[in-house]
């Protein structure tokens, strides 16, 4: 695994999450632990491929209903256009 | 009316005898709230809406109507499930004055039986935490003993329930937000099969483990806020259309020849001895009544919290992706490009354990360590699932403490997330089992309250509700309160 500092950047970006100069500190000192304890599970025995362990019970046809709700929706954005939300461009 | 009525019945009869009207109860229930709240901050909002909901309350039971399951009767809500048109937080700010769409299934299907929601309950930040402490506004405190924490992540659910500021409450449960404050606070708390209640109108945290579920003082009245919310719901493709059977119905049933299962791993290593005795002398009251103790195995079950902690944070990452400064709330609008108003939003909008989440869940599930990390913790699920289902062939119900220790001091485990993430040590494994489980109050260490744990299988709750109604029969752990 990567030093800890490489890795704590390497998942703020992909996280799209910026950290505070604190939090990147305290993060590089407990996400190794955190992911030494978790990574205890490796030791298990695994064999079958994983598999879904939550079927969907209950499905129907992807007809498309109007949903009624698009201005409440549009309403909680911080900006919007029409009926559209508003981004900056991308590149 | 002298005292609050603490159960369904209890309103039910007031309101019948005319002792008191439904605005009556509403009205008194608000002033027990604002002379609470100072001490406890239990809730995030209260609905002052509740009033004209009592009065209409009281004009249907004027004009002879009969009276619903839950006529009447108050209801706090967490305030991860929405309200159309009223505000909803997760007790996060990046949701500060974010309202809710649409009004969640559960909680409309609790309204259409009767029950008069008076206010949101504060929770961990999207429900990611043990102790309510990591809810962006406030901390909630413990009614038995103010510098304790309620538990978490449905804290201010347990609390306004063991408070007295209202008769039930419902929370959410991914890997133990129900049962274990309802332990911490003496109060029933109790987490549906994975599918048997919709969670349309929940905030998600972790969408293979999310239940919604019931507190009350009573199993009893558990049973009844279940029984009102279970069910298919075409808003959640969850839902199962498995026939839900009456849990109220079968309460009186005898649990003579029930066999009950004591597991040794939820008693050995990281468990408070104290707890763990508390806990086999709620045994022997069920072989006091002809029940069966069966010492019984789950070899894998000390994994689970390893388990639990890669897809909780791994499936919460991907669901709190969509907070992203666009869509909702806050949203830092700076020049420096999309990329930038999505991480700087994100930065100030996010609590400190939402951020540890998000990139926990980003490591586990990133090229180089997924196979490692996230599939191999979704094929340790599968096998803890079918060592459940074999001890089901043996067992009726599964009875374990709910916490490994009582409630701890407010501020203790807050610098230390491994030791927060232990509190969830014994509740993790009925989440990823999908199994029903519940918690009811079995007595006290130094002053402080120990919850029984009780699991059943799949779609089985009917079992799990006698089995916690029966020992309330013979017991009064459940009528002792705060203060």
């Amino acid at each position: 695994m990567e030093h800890a500092d490489e890795l704590i950047r390497k998942l703020s970006d992909l996280a799209r999450l910026d950290l505070t100069a604190e939090e990147q500190a305290r993060l590089g000192e407990q996400l190794p632990k955190i992911l030494e304890y978790v990574g205890q599970l490796r030791e298990v025995r695994t064999e079958e491929p994983p598999q879904p362990t939550t079927p969907s019970h209950n499905s129907r046809p992807d007809d498309v209903r109007p949903s009624g709700v698009e201005s409440d929706i549009l309403a909680q954005a911080p900006d919007t256009l029409e009926h559209y939300w508003k981004v900056d461009s991308v590149f | 009316m002298t005292t609050l009525p603490a159960t369904i019945r209890e309103v039910h009869r007031g309101l019948q005898a005319k002792e008191f009207s439904a605005a009556e109860l509403a009205a008194q229930t608000l002033e027990r709230i604002a002379s609470q709240e100072p001490r406890l901050g239990a809730f995030l909002r209260v609905r002052e809406q509740v009033m004209a909901e009592a009065q209409a309350v009281d004009e249907r039971l004027a004009s002879g109507e009969p009276l619903r399951p839950l006529e009447g009767v108050t209801l706090a809500v967490k305030d991860n499930m929405t309200i159309k048109g009223e505000e909803a937080t997760a007790a996060s700010k990046v949701l500060t004055g974010y309202r809710g769409v649409a009004t969640a299934t559960a909680v409309a299907r609790l309204r259409t039986a009767g029950a008069l929601v008076v206010g949101k309950t504060n929770l961990d930040e999207f429900a990611m935490g043990a102790s309510t402490e990591n809810s962006a506004f406030q901390p909630t405190k413990n009614p038995w003993n103010t510098s304790v924490v309620p538990g978490g992540s449905s804290g201010g659910s347990a609390v306004a329930v063991a408070a007295s500021e209202a008769v039930l409450a419902i929370g959410s449960d991914t890997g133990g937000s129900i049962r274990q404050p309802a332990s911490f606070c003496n109060v029933v708390g109790m987490k549906p099969t994975y599918g048997r209640v919709s969670r349309y109108g929940l905030i998600a945290l972790a969408s293979s483990l999310d239940q919604i579920g019931p507190f009350a003082r009573t199993v009893e009245d558990a049973a009844h806020v279940y029984q009102a919310m279970a069910g298919v719901d075409e808003h959640d493709a969850t839902t199962s259309s498995q026939l839900v059977a009456d849990v109220v119905a079968g309460l009186g049933e005898s649990i003579a020849d029930m066999r009950i299962g004591i597991p040794a791993e939820f008693f050995g290593a990281g468990v408070d001895p104290q707890v763990a005795a508390t806990v086999m002398s709620a045994a022997k009251v069920y072989e006091s009544l002809g029940a069966k103790l069966v010492n019984v195995s789950l070899p894998l079950a000390p994994q689970a919290l390893a388990t639990y902690y890669i897809i909780q944070p791994a499936e919460a990452s991907s669901n709190l992706a969509r907070y992203d400064g666009i869509r909702f709330g806050p949203s830092v609008r700076t020049k420096a490009g999309l990329e930038q108003i999505y991480r700087q939003s994100r930065e100030q909008g996010f609590g400190t354990e939402v951020k540890r989440r998000i990139m926990i869940g980003t490591f586990v599930l990133s090229a180089g360590y997924a196979d490692a990390y996230y599939h191999q913790a979704i094929r340790v699920r599968h096998m803890l699932r079918e060592e459940f289902d074999r001890i089901f062939d043996e067992v009726d119900v599964l009875l374990t403490p709910t916490s490994p220790t009582v409630a701890f001091p407010l501020g203790a485990r807050t610098q230390d997330p491994l030791t927060m993430y232990l509190a969830d040590l014994l509740t993790v494994p009925a989440n990823l089992a999908n199994i029903p489980a519940m918690s009811i109050p079995g007595g006290f260490i130094d002053g402080l309250p120990v919850g029984v744990q009780l699991m059943s299988r799949e779609w089985d709750e009917a079992t799990l509700f006698r089995a916690g109604h029966a020992y309330q029969q013979v017991t009064d752990w459940h009528r002792r309160v705060p203060e």
